[in-house]
């Protein structure tokens, strides 16, 4: 049976020692949190991993959560803080296929895996913030508090993030028309992203 | 002239993040005057729109956290209660041998048993395959308890029971070399050993003891991931697992008992146990 308590009243109550509040917390968050890490990662395993990281972080760490932001946005803070961190740490291993998700319903399965395999091509900052605000619709605020940067910084992976796609995907015509379009698909960065504002 | 197309500034321009800055009117210039510029600006504004529809319906399609990352999801999170801990790590070292006694104690019934009935016979069975290998109900104590034999089209996961047994799973790193040979004395030696407390000529610390290929199997929930594949494809109830090696290999030797606490299973898995199965590198029946 779904327990009705919200989201910050089961926090509460599970760093007050309800033994069973947690877990419903779990249970109603776990799909979308699940989902963001694996599209962020590219990588069943290191996004089982990372998800599993996280939610032990936010067990141990309930009783410091101050309420300054919506329990979900905290969630999903440490969720890709974790993906983030699994990242950096395996800068150099080559993604693979999401097998879960390529085996989900999907309209346009080669549309729907051409993207991911675009995504996977991304840095994994730019990465995030598309998960978030175009994949799973989250509002730039809120994209900026999940993953501690400026709104402009948000908008301007999203932005640098999309034309890198544009590339891969085919959307923009080829280097005749476009001067010097790179050959590998990534973006020249004539400037720094975090310089953005 | 023709300059670069830098597009990481181009993608900033069109998306307003230079507006207020020298740097807007510099960019606006090239889309203005550099031919190169102004067509990648054009291709990238109807670029964006294409992308942004991609993406949102990536975003339509359902995505649920698959069952065994579930699993492993509701072990490390019970792992992590202390009321709840179902596992409980045996260092071979002495000091901590002593303080985890207790502990032993509480699954000492199948630890013990390993030793009473000395695991008689082995009868082995290579591979994942739980059809070669039936559990012989005529075979020790319990055997008015066990179930019927699995037969053709019926597999050892008939065993009834939790996946574990009741006051936890006995964890070991011996540093013993098993074979197919000596699994079967060995297993019911060491067994016995711990369940009495007494050297088993390891004096490492865990976390020292175990082979670096197994570590990852000493996380909790990658841990059950793993015996619950192996549990799923032999049945019975896990009461014990040892990070030791078998015939060179770094492996996990996993004793597994029947609904009546009779040992009936030693199962070797390799590294890659629970990744994508139970990568199960041999197995043998007691009887």
């Amino acid at each position: 049976m779904a327990d009705d308590r919200n989201d910050e009243e089961l926090l509460r109550a599970h760093a007050n020692g309800d033994a069973r509040a947690f877990d419903a917390l779990v249970r109603r968050h776990r799909d979308r949190l699940w989902a963001v890490a694996l599209r962020t990662l590219g990588d069943r395993e290191d996004a089982a991993d990372a998800l599993q990281d996280a939610l032990l972080s936010a067990y141990r760490a309930a009783g410091r959560f101050r309420g300054d932001s919506a329990v979900t946005t905290w969630l999903h803070r440490i969720v890709v803080n974790a993906c983030l961190d699994r990242v950096r740490r395996r800068q150099a291993r080559p993604t693979v296929p999401l097998p879960d998700e390529a085996a989900a319903p999907y309209v346009d399965r080669d549309t729907a895996m051409d993207i991911r395999a675009a995504l996977a091509q991304l840095p994994v900052e730019q990465r995030a913030a598309l998960v978030l605000v175009d994949i799973h619709g989250y509002g730039v605020a809120e994209a900026a508090e999940i993953l501690g940067v400026a709104e402009g910084t948000v908008k301007s992976r999203c932005a640098r993030g999309r034309a890198k796609l544009a590339v891969l995907l085919g959307y923009l015509r080829g280097p005749d028309h476009v001067g010097n379009q790179p050959s590998d698909g990534r973006v020249p960065s004539g400037s720094t992203e975090e310089g953005t504002p | 002239m023709t300059e670069r197309v830098e597009w990481d500034r181009l993608a900033d321009f069109t998306a307003g993040l230079l507006d207020g800055t020298p740097d807007a009117d510099e960019v606006g210039r090239l889309v203005a005057n550099d031919p190169a510029w102004a067509s990648a600006h054009a291709q990238l504004i109807e670029a964006d729109a294409l992308v942004r529809a991609d993406l949102a319906a990536l975003g339509d399609t359902a995505v649920a956290v698959p069952a065994d990352v579930v699993a492993r999801l509701e072990a490390a999170l019970s792992e992590e209660a202390p009321a709840v801990r179902r596992t409980t790590v045996v260092s071979l070292d002495a000091r901590r041998r002593r303080k985890r006694w207790a502990a032993v104690a509480a699954v000492a019934a199948g630890v013990v048993a390993l030793g009473a009935f000395g695991i008689p016979a082995l009868r082995s069975a290579v591979g994942s395959g739980s059809g070669n290998a039936t559990y012989d109900s005529n075979a020790g104590a319990g055997a008015a308890a066990a179930p019927a034999p699995a037969g053709e089209g019926t597999s050892a996961r008939d065993l009834t029971g939790p996946p574990f047994a009741p006051g936890g799973v006995v964890l070991a790193a011996s540093g013993i070399n098993y074979t197919a040979d000596t699994l079967p004395g060995l297993v019911g030696k060491r067994s016995a050993n711990e369940a009495l407390g007494a050297d088993a000529g390891a004096t490492t610390g865990w976390s020292t003891a175990v082979p670096p290929e197994l570590r990852r199997l000493t996380d909790p929930g990658a841990r059950q991931v793993c015996l619950n594949a192996v549990t799923t494809a032999h049945g019975g109830r896990v009461v014990s697992v040892d990070y030791a090696r078998f015939e060179g290999s770094p492996a996990l030797v996993i004793v597994l008992v029947d609904a009546a606490g009779t040992p009936r299973r030693a199962v070797v898995t390799g590294p890659a146990c629970g990744i994508s199965n139970a990568d199960i590198r041999y197995a043998a029946t007691m009887r």
